[in-house]
């Protein structure tokens, strides 16, 4: 575990410099030094901002979904999927400013829905079992040369599963 | 009297407003989705704001046999990557963000080619969208599967904000011309307007997080 800085909330008022016993909080990019905090939690107490919070070494296991419940929600997804390309088609296609702005706002707004409904159906935390068992199934299929994967083995040994 | 937007949830209150609901113009629209006056409900005294639940039981469901079992696409799988990068991310692990952009940015180079085109493409699909919404929310209350219920609801109100938005430039497209374009960077929520809302009237982030869209010139 250990403490991180929120820099949107961080409002300067230093206190996490006074208490922390290791001088992890005093760093030039903002951010606490992670490999210094001990995880003692002294600065989270003492920030008047709450800017500082706890990152978990473990998360509990991601909640089971039914499969009918993923069904519904898959068939969503691949038309927000379906809906991202048709607009990014639009956008590319047209010499409209106008146009070319409501397309790239249909762009982010249906990846944004895909993702957060893809996180729905099973996909919410990277440890997760889920995850695990797509990374090997990708391995395992047949893909063209571009496929990065040396980034999927990297991730299948990185990643510390929790099921 | 309070009314409600029927597409984003916004809440027009006779009591702190200078003018009554009833004698806005015909043209007036939602300050928030651009909805016109006809797609506000009078609301109930008694009834607290926020959206409705759906029935307490949802009616039986017949499933085609594979749908559960239904391969992912290539765009699927490039949300899927592309939100894990972001739970890393939050946990600090900038590398694992790293590889998973990596296989989100294959996938989205590898989307096929969408079954639809046009603007005309974009309804049809969120009208099919909105259909499979609402059995959807009829599920998950049934299964208790509040994550699955809440996501359901925030874009559903996302998609019904497109809908207007994306029939209302198709019948004028000037309406856009003068004005700027947001999207919400959690939820999706498009918004139309010279200055984004405070709070994202669908998943309640702080405005900070309502991303302008550019235009070139």
């Amino acid at each position: 575990m250990f403490a991180s800085r929120n820099l949107r909330l961080c409002t300067k008022d230093c206190m996490c410099l006074y208490v922390c016993p290791t001088g992890a909080s005093d760093t030039e990019t903002g951010q606490i030094d992670f490999a210094k905090c001990i995880a003692c939690g002294a600065c989270i107490k003492s920030c008047p901002s709450g800017a500082i919070s706890m990152v978990p070494d473990e998360y509990p296991v991601q909640q089971r979904k039914t499969k009918s419940m993923c069904g519904t929600l898959n068939l969503i997804s691949a038309n927000k999927a379906q809906s991202e390309v048709i607009a990014k088609r639009i956008r590319d296609g047209t010499d409209d400013p106008v146009l070319e702005q409501l397309a790239s706002a249909l762009v982010r707004s249906n990846r944004l829905m895909a993702e957060d409904i893809c996180r729905e159906a099973g996909y919410m935390l990277p440890q997760s079992g889920n995850v695990r068992q797509l990374l090997e199934d990708l391995l395992a299929m047949e893909h063209p040369d571009d496929f990065p994967r040396e980034a999927v083995e990297k991730l299948l040994a990185m990643m510390r599963f929790n099921e | 009297m309070k009314y409600r937007c029927g597409v984003c949830g916004y809440i027009y209150d006779d009591a702190v407003e200078a003018v009554p609901f009833d004698e806005l113009p015909d043209d007036w629209v939602c300050p928030v989705c651009g909805e016109g006056k006809e797609g506000f409900e009078p609301m109930d005294e008694e009834e607290a704001p926020g959206p409705t639940d759906g029935p307490a039981t949802a009616p039986e469901i017949e499933w085609e046999e594979d749908e559960g079992l239904r391969e992912l696409s290539a765009g699927q799988l490039s949300a899927i990557c592309s939100n894990l990068a972001r739970g890393c991310s939050k946990q600090h692990l900038d590398k694992e963000s790293a590889l998973f952009t990596e296989i989100a940015e294959y996938y989205e180079r590898h989307s096929v080619k969408a079954q639809y085109e046009g603007i005309d493409g974009i309804l049809t699909l969120i009208n099919k969208d909105l259909g499979t919404m609402e059995v959807g929310k009829m599920q998950a209350a049934e299964l208790s599967d509040r994550g699955s219920l809440r996501v359901l609801t925030w874009s559903e109100k996302v998609t019904l904000i497109a809908k207007s938005i994306v029939e209302r430039y198709r019948a004028d497209p000037s309406f856009i011309e003068r004005t700027n374009v947001y999207v919400c960077d959690i939820c999706g929520f498009i918004y139309i307007g010279d200055e984004p809302p405070e709070i994202c009237p669908v998943c309640k982030v702080p405005g900070f997080l309502i991303l302008k869209i550019g235009r070139k010139v």
